[in-house]
């Protein structure tokens, strides 16, 4: 192996190591977070950043040459610059201490897709440029006013069905100066569903689907071709459906009805699904759920021994997927 | 529409201009077109695309410029030279400029030039100049923090406002701070290391030999030559005369120094008890010589020649070395007026003539030399030739056909100081007695808002020191021609230079002003620019800490940064993110004070509404302005579309309602 390379993995291995132990000693430090998170100043980290260590080493320089040459104007000019940089200390320990973050809703994805958290951050000061991350993804700065509350996010990737547990979140800002970084570790113990990933469009449908006309899940086809009209928005339609384009030209909510899509309830079971395994199974069943759900179809659903009668609308496309998501997993992953 | 990244490159590319400005007098042409050309390109660049040059283009520049100061200033070291290539790394910079990071070098360079140009000057007003500039780098700096995809408040098009408020706070919050630091940081004595020093810069002032005209130009300069105080009254004027240069050879036509011999003056003190005490502040010359009054007797830092002129001297062990005056210098010295410098064997030489020069000259000396009985006669005779004869005084003096001395006395017999003083000089060796020219400064203005004497380079002036009885005396035969040149020194200040053209009363005023400015510098130069470790010193003796330097400055460094750490830290963590309510909550509070004082007492659980409501029907007077009170502020709280308006039309509203209880109590 290259030297460089070699060095560069130790380098990264030990950052690992020594960051995973902070992280936990910090974890002790903390305990959970659960509800609403004041952030006291014992949990806020301050360490100066590369810019930061630059600083420094311009104000010696600095300070040497103004001591070599007697010069008090330079000496002068290089302690009001290190004043500086240590009143941006405290105003950057202070743009996250004192700061209030509380765990609003989740959204539940697909496999693969991100998982939401929200969260509202308020604080009786303003605040600036605080960075939300979680394993070191970033997320969009926010910035809030005094006693002006916000509701932001963080996504996090998901993989599989099941649950989805929000480690760790960092909350870090720069302000003022990006001399240094502030940051505290949240612990939010904070968990969402993760559904069976959609298989679009790839799976031949079940008998009983294909006997009312084709349910193509790409969908398109479809929308164009059997367009019948359209009728005001209700509740639970899927934001497929709706009519973007009116809504950009006046800005009322109306649906798109189809002819063609089947409009008799549909029997689904896990046991008559293709697939070659259980998880192919459980995707095909989710597309077809998030399909009939758009077209506003009743199912009813049938997992094995569970089932959920025939329904339609949200709380049913929630609750029939979240049967999916947690099928057959391990009785500690349930809710 | 200009982009993100545009304006970030404008604002930092601007604001390191004006870090660059005060350098510009000192940069190389092509450099400052390198800054210009580098920085439009790169502005250009961005609005249409352009790739940025790569490394070839970049390093062969890099090469280039390191070159062209090499060139420029025959080294890398040096202030010229290293700001030269500070600032042409700049340009560099900014061409290759991609993203935030390059932005904040060059902020930082920035700062150092703001350095830079403090080692090369230490004015007041470039102070100023810097610390202005700082700001605004660190406005930048924080500009440049800016997330592009910021959520939430602080619209975009206010930020730089933002930023420039916060970090006036800022600067404003650091000045304890660096106070503490600059009283108690210890000074070093000596330079570690000296960067080799830039002589390219000519100075005016006065110069090693002198040839006649050479004083004429330095006339007409306004600088300042040196400011001194006098412990009692001033001498008067005809007592001004401060020696600088001492010249007793003679080559015909120029003056210059005897090799340089360091030996003790031999003085005879005739009334100890009139000694005249004072403080020199001397600007930087770039020679050795200390401009002292007649005659020096005692004095520091320095060593005295024979012939009683000062030099700053370094005195090592087994050497002294002339020490250029480089920066501005404050020595003290005692000179006894009525003291005598003997003539000693080693002025031997100062009545030789060279044998061709000046033969009319000679003549005249000898004729004039013929009837006189003394040595004092004849040089009251030769004043008195030159009193007589049609001698006129001029800065303008005509150019110099044949020899300069028998040009001058019978050609054409006008002249300035240094003709009168060489021709007197010549004429004086001529009859065999021991004459040099001296060669300094006379007069001065007196400040009364400094208490001190401003001498300008305007004063400079040239005379004779004629051996006599034994000993050297004062004749200035300038004084023979233009009395008033004496009396005055270069003439009234307010009749030089542009404002000469204005009217008296005005000049008088605009001559004051300058006198305060004047002052005001100097007494920033003394407490600030010089301040030392014996300053720090007599501040440790105030304190009680003076017993031990290092300590001292040690623990007050300790005590005040802990101080400052503790009251300044904890305000600023307490009280600097104020929990004051905005302007609508401060309102509301005074309503709800008011309507408590009258008997209706919030619930604790009654929301604002159902509240000013209550109070309507409790208090029918009020009951049209509650009511419009209440429709305000449920708007403005609860309606999603509020703006400022809204939060106006409240504001209003609650100081309306405030007036109107107010006058119902008071009636």
């Amino acid at each position: 192996m290259h030297p460089l390379v070699a060095y560069r993995r130790l380098k990264l291995r030990l950052a690992q190591a020594v960051t995973e132990r902070t992280r936990r000693w910090s974890r002790r430090r903390h305990g959970p977070d659960t509800g609403s998170i004041s952030i006291g100043r014992r949990r806020v980290y301050i360490l100066p950043t590369r810019f930061g260590l630059l600083f420094g080493a311009m104000l010696v320089v600095m300070l040497l040459a103004g001591l070599n040459y007697n010069n008090n104007l330079v000496l002068a000019y290089t302690f009001l610059l290190a004043g500086v940089g240590w009143v941006s200390l405290h105003l950057c320990h202070n743009n996250l201490a004192g700061l209030v973050i509380s765990p609003t809703g989740t959204c539940s994805p697909h496999a693969t897709e991100p998982a939401w958290f929200g969260f509202e951050l308020k604080a009786d000061s303003a605040r600036h440029d605080l960075m939300l991350s979680v394993e070191g993804i970033e997320q969009p700065a926010l910035s809030l006013g005094a006693h002006e509350p916000l509701v932001s996010g963080v996504h996090v990737p998901t993989h599989r069905r099941g649950f989805v547990t929000l480690q760790r979140v960092t909350i870090a800002s720069t302000f003022p100066l990006g001399l240094f970084r502030t940051w505290t570790w949240l612990y939010p113990e904070r968990r969402c569903l993760v559904y069976p990933q959609r298989i679009v469009g790839t799976v031949t449908p079940p008998a009983s689907l294909s006997n009312h006309g084709t349910i193509n899940t790409d969908g398109r086809g479809t929308d164009e071709t059997d367009l019948q009209g359209v009728r005001p928005f209700r509740l639970g339609d899927a934001p497929k459906r709706i009519a973007w384009k009116i809504w950009a030209r006046n800005e009322t909510l109306v649906t798109r009805e189809f002819a063609g899509a089947p409009t008799q309830p549909q029997h689904l079971d896990l046991a008559t699904t293709p697939g070659t395994d259980l998880e192919e199974r459980l995707s095909c069943l989710s597309g077809w759920i998030v399909e009939l759900d758009a077209r506003g179809v009743a199912w009813s659903l049938q997992l094995g021994s569970n089932a959920l009668p025939l329904g339609r609308g949200t709380t049913h496309r929630v609750q029939s997927l979240a049967l999916l998501a947690t099928y057959g997993l391990p009785e500690e992953q349930e809710p | 529409m200009i982009s993100h990244t545009a304006t970030r490159l404008l604002l930092t590319f601007t604001v390191v201009a004006v870090a660059l400005i005060p350098h510009l007098a000192y940069l190389p042409r092509w450099a400052i077109l390198l800054i210009v050309v580098a920085g439009l390109w790169r502005l250009l660049a961005e609005r249409r695309s352009w790739r940025l040059p790569g490394l070839i283009i970049r390093g062969s520049a890099t090469l280039l410029v390191t070159v062209g100061v090499l060139n420029a200033f025959h080294t890398l070291n040096g202030l010229d030279a290293g700001t030269a290539l500070l600032a042409s790394m700049v340009g560099l910079k900014a061409l290759e400029t991609r993203d935030g990071r390059d932005l904040i070098i060059l902020i930082y360079v920035g700062y150092f030039l703001n350095a830079a140009a403090l080692l090369r000057d230490q004015s007041v007003t470039l102070f100023a100049y810097t610390v202005l500039t700082g700001w605004l780098l660190t406005a930048t700096l924080s500009d440049l923090q800016r997330r592009p995809a910021t959520l939430g408040h602080a619209a975009p098009a206010l930020f730089f406002g933002a930023a420039l408020k916060r970090t006036a706070w800022m600067w404003l919050l650091a000045v304890p701070l660096a106070l503490v630091l600059f009283l108690f940081v210890p000074r070093l004595q000596g330079q570690l290391w000296a960067l080799p020093s830039d002589d390219t810069h000519t100075i005016s002032g006065l110069s090693d030999d002198l040839a006649l005209g050479d004083l004429a130009g330095l006339t007409l300069s306004n600088e300042s030559a040196m400011r001194v105080w006098f412990e009692g009254s001033l001498p008067p004027p005809n007592a001004r005369y401060f020696r600088v240069l001492t010249l007793d050879e003679f080559d015909g036509s120029h003056w210059s120094r005897a090799p340089r011999r360091i030996d003790q003056p031999t003085l005879q003190v005739l009334s100890p008890d009139s000694p005249l005490q004072y403080r020199v502040s001397l600007e930087p010359t770039q020679h050795a010589w200390l401009p002292a009054l007649d005659t020096v007797t005692n004095w520091n830092h320095a060593s005295a020649s024979r012939n009683n002129q000062l030099e700053l001297t370094q005195i090592t062990s087994a050497t002294q070395r002339a020490l250029p005056v480089r920066q501005r210098l404050v020595y003290a010295l005692t000179s006894t007026p009525h003291s005598i410098i003997p003539i000693t064997d080693a002025d031997a030489d100062s009545a030789h003539l060279p044998a061709n020069a000046a033969p009319r000259s000679r003549a005249l000396a000898a004729e004039l030399r013929a009837k006189t009985h003394s040595d004092r006669d004849y040089i009251n005779r030769v004043l008195n030739y030159f009193n007589k004869e049609r001698f006129s005084y001029t800065l303008e003096s005509p150019r110099v056909i044949g020899d300069p001395t028998d040009d001058f006395l019978f050609n054409t017999r006008a002249g300035f100081c240094e003709h009168y003083a060489s021709a007197f000089a010549v004429l004086m060796r001529a009859a065999g007695l021991p004459a040099r020219l001296v060669v300094g400064y006379h007069g001065g203005d007196y400040n009364r808002y400094g208490g001190y004497l401003l001498v300008r380079q305007a004063n400079a002036h040239a005379w004779v020191e004629v051996g006599v009885e034994g000993r050297w005396i004062r004749v200035d035969p300038t004084a023979a021609v233009a009395p008033e040149r004496v009396v005055q020194g270069a003439g009234d200040p307010t009749t030089r230079g542009p404002i000469a053209a204005l009217p008296p009363s005005i000049a008088q005023w605009f001559y004051n002003v300058r006198f305060i400015w004047d002052a005001a510098r100097t007494v920033w130069f003394d407490n600030v620019v010089t301040f030392s470790a014996s300053n720090q010193q007599q501040l440790l003796n105030m304190l009680g800490l003076g017993a031990d330097l290092w300590r001292g400055l040690v623990l007050s460094l300790t005590i005040g940064l802990t101080a400052i750490t503790v009251v300044l830290g904890t305000w600023l963590t307490v009280d600097f993110r104020s929990h004051r309510d905005d302007a609508v909550t401060r309102a509301w509070k005074r309503i709800c004070k008011r309507l408590n004082a009258r008997g209706v007492v919030r619930h604790r659980a009654e929301g604002p509404s159902d509240y000013l409501r209550r109070a309507a029907q409790m208090l029918p007077d009020d009951a049209h302005a509650l009511n419009q009170l209440h429709d305000a502020y449920t708007h403005l709280r609860y309606l999603s579309h509020s703006n400022d308006t809204a939060k106006n039309d409240f504001l209003a509203l609650a100081k309306k309602y405030g007036r109107h209880t107010s006058q119902q109590r008071s009636r």
